[in-house]
């Protein structure tokens, strides 16, 4: 069992250890005004200060709490739905697949992050509207990979025995379909955290998100306004975003 | 779903076909000799100067358009430009101008006072819905073409701001006969003046494009007709994203560039390009607070607010040295500024604490100031935050300095304009950013009198509305420059504003950008004299 923990492991362990515990380890409030604006890394502050004067290692920090929030409620809310429809899709009667495809492929032409701004712009802005919005965008992606894995199963010689010793459908989705789709759908729920956590960024990049509450993206969007002057605004939390997304795709692909 | 598809690919290629034709359109033989490229920052969502209100169409369509008076760049006084001259009746209510005569619109149409009745009775129609222009006539009545030459405007009441009004580009002369030819949406993109330089093209969200008018020889007195290596085309291009405006600067792709970041502007300063940093007129950026809404309705904690608000560290940390401090509802380059509102409610957090126990709140360590008894409740600032000036960072400067005493402080933003009017008028706000523009002291007007359009504060108050009535009407320049210092005072004395920074329009060109100067409105450049001479 030891054998399997590897650094994506770690690394995501960090990630989420670090977001829980980021009011305990942070060195300074995220929002206190220090006096020196744009100070590059150094002892003071690990990361420098940003462009009103606060400390970027505990921004980044806290930022971290919202960013991973974020996508743990998006990913939930994506993969919840996703599953359920899913499933449906995937054991619904012959004669209603036509219409379910076409009502999943049109959902699926429109990409997820347009469709997470359209819903932003009802429902209006705040990063719990953001994890709502990413999330509600992805159930039709997360219900056509589920579909997918359904039908690979559907129609296995196992599955054929159960329906000949007379097995109720619901018998057969407990028993049999939902634990061989299984891996898939850890696999899959794996992306969608990652894509959760990139269109929360992008969204609150885009400035729809809370005015004063540090996320990735709202870091990075406020560092690409100073980026000549001082880089490191930008470059630390863009850093923390790639090697989370990283280390969530490689935990996937030893999963698989 | 194939009738579908093909309706879509007919309305693609219909599109590519049009753009094709625009294309041919403004296609012909002219070789620009001194060609520029000037950056603006937004894409207006109309362009036509009687109808439409942004000050980016002003940037543009001050050189397309002559006014009748224009306003002297280095002295601020008013000065002739299509009219001569002209005399104000004793009652204020009549103006008579005499009209330039030998001026023709760039379609040839003779200019006279034909031409300007037409253009006043188009401002005013109901149908032209002009959101601007029709307002900066105030209370206009009629007009009486005497001669030729010579037109007479009435009002009903009077009105001083009416030459600084016609000194502005939103009541520029167009060409009567342009725009009885073209339905006004489609007017705007075949605008015909007299001024110096001539609209050839415009492609919404792409680019628009002046020639220089070469027959010009009837500017105002600041512009000089004898220059050499002057501008003879210049290309607007849009650069909305505020980070690539210095970038663009410095690799030579555009020759001029409004509303550089501070930031940028810092980073320019090592390079060659030139910075011309302009003071706008008008209201500065403020916060206007809500006197309708507990508990910005109580005047201490009104001022509690403002002595909570480090301001000279806000505008060294945002603005970076560019912008002076604003102390009132003036910024100091409008007319009539009173210096007597300066160092008004300094930053002092011991003031701001007793003012707001005084107003009845209570200290509760941990959580600030309370309100209320038993289930007490703390007190929340809702600040209306648009994207524009620099204002996100503004605001949570604010926020982080109003903590510290116990405030808090909870940012809604706003996206722009309409989404800013749509929360003002559901009343769910204390505090509300904005700024105006405009060089006579009448921009408050809409702000403060009771029933003003843009009444953010909702303060009512029948002595400031006939205070601001009088200075309007008040034809001694020495009478309204005291009326004006008193309705300053009494606003700042009811705390009615959080005043932040005096705006600056930050410019900056290549250096071979030569005599380039701004109007007295900050905003609009003046491009006549203007050369581009390459060593």
């Amino acid at each position: 069992m030891m054998r399997r923990v590897r650094w994506p492991h770690l690394l995501v362990l960090l990630f989420v250890l670090l977001a829980v515990f980021a009011p305990q380890i942070s060195p300074h409030d995220p929002a206190t005004i220090h006096p020196t604006i744009l100070a590059p890394p150094s002892s003071a502050h690990l990361f420098g200060t940003d462009a009103l004067g606060r400390d970027l290692f505990s921004r980044v920090l806290y930022g971290g709490r919202q960013t991973l929030g974020v996508a743990t409620v998006a990913a939930a809310v994506a993969l919840a739905p996703g599953l359920l429809l899913g499933v449906l899709w995937g054991i619904a009667p012959r004669p209603l697949v036509p219409s379910l495809t076409a009502l999943f492929s049109a959902l699926l032409a429109v990409p997820g992050l347009l469709v997470a701004l359209v819903l932003l712009a009802v429902i209006g802005r705040g990063m719990g509207q953001i994890a709502l919005a990413v999330g509600l965008s992805q159930i039709a992606m997360v219900a056509q990979v589920t579909r997918g894995a359904v039908v690979n199963v559907r129609d296995a010689p196992y599955i054929e025995s159960a329906h000949a010793i007379g097995a109720t459908p619901r018998h057969i989705i407990r028993r049999y379909v939902l634990p061989n789709i299984w891996p898939v759908v850890v696999a899959y729920a794996g992306v969608t955290f990652s894509y959760s956590v990139l269109n929360g960024a992008a969204l609150s990049f885009l400035g729809l998100g809370e005015l004063g509450v540090p996320d990735w993206g709202v870091i990075l969007a406020e560092g690409r306004a100073v980026f000549n002057a001082a880089p490191w605004v930008s470059i630390f939390p863009g850093l923390a975003i790639t090697a989370l997304v990283f280390a969530v795709n490689a935990l996937v692909d030893r999963m698989l | 779903m194939a009738v579908k598809r093909s309706f879509v690919l007919c309305g693609l290629l219909c599109g590519m076909l049009l753009f094709a034709l625009m294309g041919c359109a403004s296609g012909d033989d002219f070789e620009p000799r001194n060609p520029i490229v000037y950056g603006l920052t937004l894409q207006p969502s109309g362009f036509d100067p009687h109808v439409h209100a942004s000050a980016e169409l002003g940037i543009v369509l001050r050189q397309v358009y002559d006014t009748l008076v224009y306003r002297h760049p280095q002295t601020n006084e008013i000065v002739p430009g299509l009219a001569t001259g002209w005399t104000i009746s004793d009652d204020g209510l009549v103006y008579t101008f005499m009209l330039r005569e030998g001026v023709t619109f760039h379609d040839g149409t003779p200019f006279n006072a034909q031409a300007v009745a037409a253009n006043l009775d188009r401002i005013i129609a109901p149908e032209t819905g002009s959101q601007r222009a029709r307002f900066m006539l105030g209370p206009y009545s009629g007009h009486n073409v005497l001669d030729t030459y010579i037109i007479q405007i009435t009002l009903s009441e009077r009105f001083v701001p009416l030459l600084d009004s016609l000194s502005q580009v939103y009541l520029g002369m167009a060409s009567p006969t342009a725009f009885n030819e073209y339905s006004p949406t489609r007017y705007q993109f075949h605008q015909v003046g007299t001024g110096p330089y001539r609209f050839i093209k415009f492609t919404p969200g792409d680019e628009i494009i002046l020639r220089r008018n070469e027959a010009y020889t009837w500017g105002p007195e600041f512009y000089d007709l004898e220059l050499e290596n002057t501008v003879d085309q210049i290309t607007y291009r849009f650069f909305t994203d505020a980070a690539t405006r210095a970038t663009a600067i410095e690799n030579g792709e555009a020759h001029i560039m409004g509303e550089i970041p501070p930031a940028f502007a810092l980073t320019l300063a090592g390079t060659d390009a030139e910075l011309l940093p302009v003071e706008v007129p008008g209201l500065p950026l403020q916060f206007m607070m809500n006197t309708a809404r507990p508990p910005t309705d109580d005047l201490l904690v009104r001022q509690a607010l403002i002595h909570a608000t480090n301001r000279p560290l806000i505008v060294d940390t945002v603005y970076r040295g560019f912008s002076p401090v604003a102390w009132g509802p003036l910024s100091r380059a409008t007319l009539h500024y009173s210096r007597a509102v300066e160092g008004t409610y300094p930053y002092d957090v011991d003031i701001a604490r007793a003012s707001l126990e005084a107003a009845g709140f209570e200290y509760v360590s941990g959580v600030g100031f309370v309100q209320g008894e038993d289930d007490a409740e703390p007190l929340e600032i809702i600040v209306l935050v648009p994207p524009w000036g620099g204002l996100p960072d503004v605001a949570q400067l604010m926020q982080a300095q109003w903590r510290e005493i116990g405030v808090n402080a909870r940012l809604v933003q706003v996206s722009g304009l309409s989404a800013l009017r749509e929360r003002v008028e559901s009343g769910d706000y204390h505090l509300v950013a904005f700024d105006s523009a405009g060089f006579d002291p009448y921009v408050m007007n809409s702000f403060y009198a009771s029933d003003g359009a843009n009444n953010f504060t909702n303060y009512q108050n029948p002595r400031l509305d006939a205070a601001l009535i009088t200075a309007v009407q008040e034809l001694s320049p020495e009478t309204r420059r005291v009326a004006y210092a008193e309705i300053q005072q009494f606003i700042m004395g009811q705390a009615l504003i959080l005043p932040i920074r005096d705006y600056i329009n930050l410019n900056a060109t290549v250096p071979t950008i030569d005599r380039l100067m701004f109007d007295s409105y900050g905003w609009f450049p003046l491009m006549h004299n203007v050369a581009n001479v390459a060593d």
